[in-house]
């Protein structure tokens, strides 16, 4: 067979070419909201861009992106696109390796922190908690290392959003079938009772968690917000301005301990937004401290 | 009965040194690898082709890749001349080479090998992000010294399969660096055997630097740039799930790594580079390194 002409199986067959402009609108919606989609979810990105070309009748992918940028609905347009895209990601045990890191990085060390103060305690604020799903399985993570490693602390989760209707629904922790997220049969079993047609998490669930309403922008922090260990605030940042970020990560590094470590959601960057933070890279995924309180057990 | 790590140590550089003990390079491998490690400037389009296409597997192998959009491709192309002038030499020489790795990793082990060369191709795309992400000259050397960094682990797959397994074990079961359970179990780490092996085979000096010094840049006194790109690669492969087969549970703060000191005399760039999209970009590199790793291995 002669040199070049010989041609083999081009692996399986190529799907559609993605539109160039899509790219730019992923670069577009990260510089103005921090959010990062990579090449592999791009499809899904064309599908929620396309319910809104359609919302709003724009007809190329061109035009929509001006929409993102520069017009004076630019803001309101990334919001809806943003919500687009993450409709539906509520649910229990989401980012699963969030959770492993959590589980066996960052608790071992902060349960050996030496700069602990007695009592013991160990706390993590859901900013932004929603209806509850993270909450409660921050709870449910702190409840089964409270056999083992976290044996002599007392934990708890605060939790707080700033809708008082999506936060009767989490207090109440009535769900359909959670299992239907990430939440293993065995999980649900422990910490669920059948309601009907649905299920609630249990009381000694709930008694771990502090709900709260509470605004991250417009309200000052209360002294429940002081000593946090971990924050988890997803699908928050995305929505505001820089400014906005900064004041709202400000009040965050008072709430923290030196320690603290904060978690935000899949995608979700603070790159060129403020100093205050650095940058860890856990397993699988990425979380921010303050400078020089990575401790060096462990490392 | 296992050998103890210093009398394993001695066996594995006995056999390195001996003439007929270390593996020669496959007999279609040969001659192109040593082809493409001439500057791109005097390679002929002809001959990569006619060198390339003398492997009916390999050809298709590159056509795999040549057909992945980590390689720019976005239209398919169904022969090795077309993907030549679609992708150019320079690329088509990264291609070529992550297919020759591919195939010069022994298939008899326990082990799954694959592993090892998703982990290689992770950190040759890493390695050339971060190179253009900071403006180093070359990042089609830094994809290939990302590709043969860990040369070394290859070495030990054939040389010493059965105490190269148990260091991988365990290393896996303390999730610790594979090179810090080498070192222990073996005696010496694959940095160390991939050098000797890559300056047998005369790979270069900039390749021969980043292979043996990426587990310790501040050591490192000749092409410290190169070797601390894919020094600060390798890290990111490792902790973001291109990691050879298991994860390091630890937690990483890229500017205190020595590389970032070392990458920052030269590139101060690395200062403002935007980690976080590098990070959530690798995710895009591990997806389609999997499905071309499925695609790709299958044996001959």
């Amino acid at each position: 067979m002669s040199a070049g002409v010989m041609t083999a199986a081009a692996g399986p067959e190529r799907a559609r070419a993605l539109d160039p402009q899509l790219f730019r609108i992923r670069d577009s919606i990260y510089q103005t909201t921090g959010m990062f989609q990579p090449d592999h979810t791009l499809r899904l990105l064309e599908e929620r861009v396309m319910r809104r070309m359609q919302a709003i009748q724009v007809r190329t992918l061109r035009e929509y992106r001006e929409q993102l940028s520069g017009s004076p609905t630019a803001p309101a347009e990334v919001a809806k696109l943003l919500q687009e895209i993450r409709d539906g990601s509520q649910g229990f045990f989401r980012h699963p390796e969030q959770l492993q890191a959590l589980r066996k990085i960052v608790l071992p060390r902060l349960v050996l922190d030496p700069s602990r103060k007695e009592p013991r305690t160990l706390r993590i604020w859901s900013a932004g908690c929603s209806t509850g799903e993270d909450a409660y399985t921050l709870a449910m993570v702190l409840m089964e290392e409270s056999a083992d490693r976290l044996k002599e602390f007392r934990c708890e989760v605060l939790a707080t959003d700033a809708d008082e209707a999506v936060l009767e629904r989490a207090r109440a922790g009535i769900y359909d079938d959670p299992s239907a997220s990430q939440l293993t049969p065995h999980l649900r079993e422990k910490y669920f009772t059948p309601l009907e047609d649905r299920w609630q998490v249990t009381s000694p669930v709930k008694a771990q968690i502090k709900f709260s309403q509470f605004h991250l922008l417009r309200d000052s922090p209360t002294e429940q917000m002081k000593g946090i260990d971990v924050i988890f605030c997803k699908d928050v940042l995305i929505y505001l301005d820089g400014l906005d970020k900064r004041r709202i990560l400000h009040h965050f590094s008072r709430s923290l301990l030196p320690h603290g470590y904060i978690f935000l959601g899949s995608g979700e960057s603070l790159h060129g937004i403020q100093e205050e933070f650095h940058l860890v890279h856990l397993p699988s995924t990425i979380a921010y401290v303050r400078p020089n309180s990575t401790l060096e057990a462990g490392n | 009965m296992l050998l103890t790590p210093s009398q394993t140590k001695e066996s594995l550089l006995r056999k390195l040194r001996g003439v007929n003990q270390v593996p020669d390079l496959p007999i279609v491998l040969a001659p192109l690898l040593n082809y493409l490690q001439q500057p791109v400037d005097s390679m002929q389009v002809a001959e990569v082709v006619r060198l390339i296409s003398r492997d009916k597997a390999l050809t298709a192998q590159c056509l795999h890749l040549a057909n992945s959009p980590l390689f720019g491709r976005w239209q398919p192309v169904d022969t090795v001349h077309g993907a030549v002038v679609a992708l150019g030499l320079r690329r088509m020489r990264e291609i070529a080479t992550s297919c020759c790795l591919l195939n010069l990793t022994p298939r008899a082990s326990k082990l799954d090998p694959v592993v090892f060369w998703e982990h290689a191709l992770g950190c040759a795309l890493a390695s050339r992000h971060l190179a253009r992400a900071v403006g180093f000259a070359d990042p089609e050397k830094a994809y290939l010294a990302g590709l043969l960094h860990d040369f070394g682990i290859l070495m030990h797959l054939w040389l010493a399969p059965r105490e190269f397994q148990e260091a991988w074990e365990k290393a896996r079961a303390a999730h610790i660096p594979l090179q810090d359970a080498e070192e222990e179990v073996l005696g010496v780490g694959h940095s160390e055997t991939g050098r000797m092996l890559a300056e047998r085979w005369r790979f270069g000096d900039p390749l021969v630097a980043a292979i043996g010094g990426h587990h310790d840049v501040a050591k490192v006194t000749a092409h410290r740039s190169l070797v601390a790109i894919v020094a600060l690669s390798d890290v990111l492969c490792r902790m973001g799930g291109l990691n050879h087969g298991y994860s390091e549970e630890r937690q990483v703060d890229m500017v205190e790594e020595p590389a970032f000191a070392v990458l920052s005399e030269e590139f101060p760039a690395i200062h403002t580079l935007d980690w976080e999209r590098l990070t959530f970009e690798l995710d895009t590199f591990v997806v389609e390194v999997h499905q071309l790793v499925n695609v790709v291995s299958c044996p001959k």
